[in-house]
């Protein structure tokens, strides 16, 4: 039974994973670009949120939706004023501006809100389920994240291979210049891009930072993008499915170590998994191709 | 006139070219250390403790190609080494200190070795992450419950270095140790950049196949510049845990490993001079952001973050508009004023 | 309808188009011959707008080509087939051809019948319709290329080396295919091509190029019968 509750537990947890890692996956396929600011631009954007619902007394949707649509502008905003100039530049350059914004993000949500430890309170219960009188690791609020996780993988499945606009992005991210000779306006598809991606990490800020009490803290989002990231290279950086799968397996490889080897150093396991599978397969487990050479 | 210098200059061996500037630049800051309050001498001895592990990553990044986001995590390794040397071996001797930071030196050296061997088959973004990764997952080590007993857990050890020698004051101590293992630092970095390793560090950043087809085993190349990296960290740190008299985890933070990027990427990619500007960047940038914030009384948690939010502007713009740093900056108005100066008679 | 004037295009200190001027008449095949390096390629890559000419004049019925944007350029009824297919090899088939209609306001419509007609034109590519563009063959990709171009509904048609690398009973269908939306489409279509006997043997006129000057220009058959021109600049 543990190791079951264990496996559920993992797999919830997983899916906040794989929604950061989707966040990375879009704007790698688009740009072949790692945001490494993701962490703080979900950060900044809970912060919104717990500002307007903890502070302000709004409703907790309200501050869900605004984080949301702030994600889109500030990952819009972020790759048309940072991120443009330095795309065409040694792949060095836009690793060393995200990182930049990410610190520049992190100093600036310390100056508004400190660098204390604030509670944002989720809107479901996080109170166990029993079933009889076994108690499963899985909480009304976790089955909103799943739920809620799996409704935009949903909803971004439809844009991207169902839609006009979809067409246009994918088309944009394979081939650009193809893609503007058929009259797809590519800048603008980049945009879009960074700004959808945005929005799911943000959506995952303000989840995830409801399953732990003391969890707003501008430093406290830094695992998320380390194990986003680490579960988007498990699914090869270049797949949407890839990067759930890979946010799934961390989850669960997680939670096994931490009850079973010691639950102190969680970071030190990530390391340990990123070195392992970048070893055996240098660009990731699910990866089909070989990372392009130009 | 200029060129029958240079041409003369490099005729001298390659080991006093870089050796005399070593010797003289230590004794001039020596010396300068001499006339400083107890107060700018614990500044001076970080600036230099920086400049160890600045001048590894600036040979890493920007000779060999290969970025690493970690390095806080080898100086976290040789910080340790010195403060369970320091532990386990009681000392009152100076020279056994150096010979503990040489351990550290090569602690480190060997941990770079293991995570050199997996970057060198990786590239950019897997590069930069894995070494985030390590960043973040090394220095939680002591937090394990198993390591607790022996590291020190989140409270840390505390680091009982040897007592300075003779009457000399403890702080103008810490500057003379941590300016001499700068000046080595620099002075076997400056040799190494300009051999032929230094060459082959190029040759592989500029075109790997290139490099590969011309002979150079390139992913040893990449990893031996991973370790001498680790190595310059690895003493940076045994300087640090020396300079903060207690080694904790919270220490070896992920800004910490950004803050050495960003002195590197400050001064000027791949450029020794430029990891000494970046140096004294980063360390006066906090004492700076307290004086600015006190004098337009700005509230404790901006003044708190400010130097961050420097960093991160800096790296960005630093990106956007000066890609060569501070060290292409300084060379451009040193050209521009040989310039002006050299088309004057001409005018005339 | 498409008028180049003393086009010069320079990349870093080459002059890849030195002083191009050229007059593609409706309705007709211009080919545009030349060796490797002659500023074929380039040429195209001026008149679409990914290369800015230094200076000159492109002019296709009103509009100003030396500044209009890329992405406007189908919109003004020029479709492009890209040297190397250009087709999107991580889309299917059948996505690959929406895209070339994705521009127009009027796709709903247009795309359907775009599809049938494709397919009808081109049958092999008809069977393979769901799956990926890597997995045709090369006669299948440039079939895919021309299809795309065809779905925007163009007047001019810009095709870049579509017989490279082909068999040469491929390559004889695709200028079949050409001469046939030449004269029955009405389509006006800029060929450019290394291999100057097939683009000749579908082309009304022909221009040569050597080192990005105009060496030649005149009546396809005029350039054919020229031995010494043959000789000097198309190889055969």
């Amino acid at each position: 039974m543990t190791f079951l509750n264990l496996v559920i537990y993992g797999i919830a947890n997983g899916t906040l994973y794989a929604a950061v890692a989707l966040a990375l996956v879009l704007i790698w396929r688009s740009t072949r670009i790692v945001n490494f600011a993701q962490g703080g631009m979900l950060m900044i954007t809970t912060f919104i949120a717990w500002d307007l619902v903890v502070k302000h007394g709004a409703n907790y949707w309200v501050g869900l939706v605004v984080a949301v649509l702030a994600g889109f502008v500030l990952g819009a905003v972020t790759e048309r004023l940072l991120v443009r100039p330095v795309e065409n530049g040694p792949p060095l350059n836009p690793v060393i501006v995200t990182l930049g914004l990410l610190l520049l993000l992190q100093a600036v949500a310390g100056m508004i809100w400190g660098n204390g430890l604030d509670s944002f309170a989720p809107q479901f219960s996080l109170h166990y389920y029993n079933v009889g009188d076994q108690v499963i690791l899985f909480s009304p609020d976790y089955l909103f994240i799943v739920i809620a996780v799996l409704v935009v993988l949903g909803a971004l499945y439809l844009l991207f291979q169902r839609s006009p606009l979809g067409l246009r992005m994918r088309a944009s991210a394979f081939n650009p210049e193809v893609a503007r000779l058929l009259g797809v306006r590519v800048g603008r598809m980049l945009t879009l891009g960074w700004g959808l991606a945005a929005m799911v990490g943000a959506l995952a800020g303000v989840l995830i930072a409801g399953t732990q009490p003391d969890y707003m803290n501008p430093n406290a989002f830094d695992p998320l993008l380390i194990f986003g990231f680490t579960a988007a290279i498990i699914g090869g950086l270049d797949s949407p499915v890839g990067a759930v799968a890979g946010g799934v397996t961390v989850g669960v490889v997680q939670q096994l170590l931490d009850n079973y080897v010691s639950n102190d150093i969680d970071a030190f396991y990530v390391f340990m998994i990123l070195l392992i599978v970048l070893m055996v397969r240098p660009n990731g487990l699910f990866s089909r191709t070989a990372v392009r050479r130009v | 006139m200029r060129l029958v210098d240079r041409a003369s200059w490099q005729r001298v061996p390659m080991v006093l070219r870089h050796g005399v500037p070593a010797v003289a630049g230590l004794g001039i800051m020596l010396l300068v250390s001499q006339g400083l309050s107890e107060y700018r001498n614990t500044q001076l001895a970080t600036i230099a403790m920086y400049v160890c592990a600045v001048a590894g990553l600036t040979i890493l990044t920007g000779l060999s190609g290969q970025i690493s986001l970690g390095n806080g995590a080898f100086m976290f390794v040789g910080a340790y080494t010195v403060a369970l040397l320091l532990e386990h071996h009681v000392t009152t001797s100076n020279g056994v200190l150096a010979l503990f930071l040489v351990v550290a030196v090569l602690v480190a050296a060997f941990a770079g070795a293991l995570v050199g061997v997996a970057a060198a088959r990786l590239r950019g973004p897997y590069l930069a992450g894995i070494t985030l990764a390590l960043a973040v997952g090394l220095p939680v080590l002591p937090k394990y419950s198993h390591l607790q007993s022996s590291l020190g857990g989140h409270a840390g050890i505390s680091v009982n270095a040897p007592a300075p020698p003779g009457d000399m004051n403890y702080f103008r101590w810490q500057a003379w140790l941590c300016l001499i293992a700068a000046a080595i630092t620099l002075f076997l970095l400056a040799n190494l950049s300009s051999s032929r390793v230094g060459r082959a560090f190029r040759a592989v950043r500029d075109d790997e196949i290139a490099a590969s087809l011309a002979g150079l085993p390139v992913a040893r190349v990449q990893v031996l510049a991973f370790v001498v990296s680790a190595a310059c960290a690895g003493l940076a740190g045994g300087l640090f845990g020396i300079l903060s008299l207690t080694v904790l985890p919270d220490l070896f933070s992920l800004t910490l490993s950004l803050a050495l990027l960003a002195a590197a990427v400050f001064g000027g990619l791949g450029t020794l001079s430029g990891a000494v500007y970046g140096s004294v960047i980063i360390t006066l940038l906090p004492f700076w952001s307290s004086d600015l914030a006190r004098a337009l009384s700005l509230p404790d948690k901006v003044q708190h973050n400010l130097p961050q939010a420097v960093y991160g502007v800096g790296l960005i713009l630093g990106m956007l508009l000066f890609p060569l740093g501070i060290h292409g900056l300084v060379r451009r108005v040193g050209q521009l004023g040989r310039n002006t100066l050299r088309t004057k008679p001409a005018n005339n | 309808m498409l008028t180049l004037d003393d086009v010069v295009t320079t990349y870093g200190a080459v002059r890849a188009l030195d002083g191009v001027s050229l007059n593609v008449a409706e309705g007709q095949i211009t080919a545009v011959l030349g060796a490797n390096g002659a500023g074929k390629t380039t040429l195209l890559r001026t008149v679409n707008g990914l290369v800015r000419p230094s200076s000159g004049s492109i002019r296709f019925d009103d509009h100003d080509l030396v500044v209009a944007p890329v992405e406007s350029i189908v919109t003004f009824g020029i479709a492009h087939v890209p040297e190397g297919r250009g087709v999107i090899t991580e889309l299917t088939v059948e996505e690959n051809l929406r895209l070339g209609a994705l521009w127009r306001s009027d796709r709903r419509r247009t795309t359907d019948e775009g599809l049938d007609s494709v397919y009808e034109m081109f049958p092999p590519i008809a069977e393979r319709r769901g799956k990926a563009a890597d997995t045709l063959s090369g006669g299948e990709r440039q079939m895919l290329a021309i299809g795309r171009a065809l779905m925007s509904r163009p007047r001019l048609l810009l095709l870049d080396e579509p017989s490279l690398g082909l068999a040469p009973r491929i390559t004889a269908q695709i200028m079949a295919t050409l001469r046939r939306l030449s004269s029955e489409e009405g389509i006006t279509v800029v060929l450019v091509e290394q291999n100057a006997r097939s683009a000749l043997s579908v082309a009304d006129t022909a221009v040569v190029l050597n080192l990005g000057r105009v060496v030649a220009a005149g009546p396809a058959n005029d350039l054919a019968g020229d031995e010494q021109l043959r000789h000097a600049y198309l190889g055969f």
